[in-house]
């Protein structure tokens, strides 16, 4: 009978550790993911501001930590995007726009997809919470139960 | 508490290495499927430019203009690289996973073997 019960407790701990490192890896990814999104989404606005702007405009080009040196707008129509693996090619704006605007969908769609296993993997966690919890206390109370036993053979000893 | 064999023990031990180097070994193998995405998307990219397109290779912080043809070649050479990659690692990972498997069998016969004699002593 023992036996028999040994084997669901030890599943119930390994489910409750597995969906406990899905969470935290599918929290990561989500977290990259926004972050990825608010960068095209910068990206974007910047490209149509420029795009507004006419040729020979002064604008202040980001050098580092709160630094800019004035430039001069040379050419507004189009841009240099990277297409990644450290490739970049020059693209009208309204291409480069259009490529971002594909990649922020993208990236949106996985970020629906994570979310969803997120939400899933909390409402297995939440299910198993209560019965990790008893195993625990259980696990508590055999352990104090193990060490007074010892402490009454001790003297014998 | 009844002691481990030293036989069990050094086979614990070498599956725990075992599950480690499946681990670093998959681990691995996404990070290089990641990398294979994003050049097989750069290189669809650079395929679709025209044959005068300015391209441009990064290199740290800067920019170097390149031509098209040049980073085609390049980008084509770093996929196949990615590609024999992944498939000597996949081939690795077959090979931990399966002396896994063996020496998990193993693991749990000695363990059987211990748990029915402690019984039939008990």
């Amino acid at each position: 009978m023992a036996e028999e019960k040994r084997i669901p407790v030890e599943k119930v701990l390994a489910d409750y550790e597995m969906l406990r490192t899905q969470a935290e890896a599918l929290g990561q990814n989500l977290e990259l993911v926004n972050q990825h999104i608010s960068e095209f989404k910068r990206t974007l606005e910047s490209l149509s501001e420029i795009e507004k702007l006419g040729e020979g405009n002064e604008i202040l080009v980001p050098v580092g930590v709160g630094s800019f040196v004035k430039a001069e707008i040379k050419d507004t129509s189009s841009v240099i995007l990277s297409l990644g693996a450290d490739v970049a090619a020059r693209k009208s704006i309204s291409d480069a726009k259009a490529d971002l605007e594909a990649r922020v969908k993208e990236l949106e769609k996985v970020r629906e997809e994570h979310s969803s296993r997120l939400a899933e993997v909390m409402k297995n966690l939440e299910a198993i919470a209560p019965m990790v919890e008893q195993i625990i206390s259980a696990m508590q109370q055999a352990q104090l139960q193990r060490g007074g036993a010892e402490d009454v053979r001790k003297p014998q000893g | 508490m009844e002691q481990i064999p030293p036989q069990l023990q050094h086979q614990l031990a070498q599956f725990q290495q075992l599950q480690q180097q499946a681990e670093a070994i998959a681990t691995q193998r996404l990070q290089i499927e990641l990398q294979l995405k994003e050049v097989t998307r750069a290189l669809e990219e650079v395929q679709k430019l025209g044959e005068d397109a300015e391209v441009y290779k990064s290199v740290g912080n800067l920019l170097i203009k390149s031509e098209k043809g040049k980073v085609e070649a390049e980008l084509k050479d770093r996929k196949e690289t990615l590609e024999l990659r992944i498939n000597t690692l996949k081939r690795q990972e077959e090979k931990v996973t399966s002396r896994l498997k063996e020496l998990q069998a193993k693991i749990q016969e000695a363990i059987r073997a211990r748990a029915s004699r402690s019984g039939g002593a008990g």
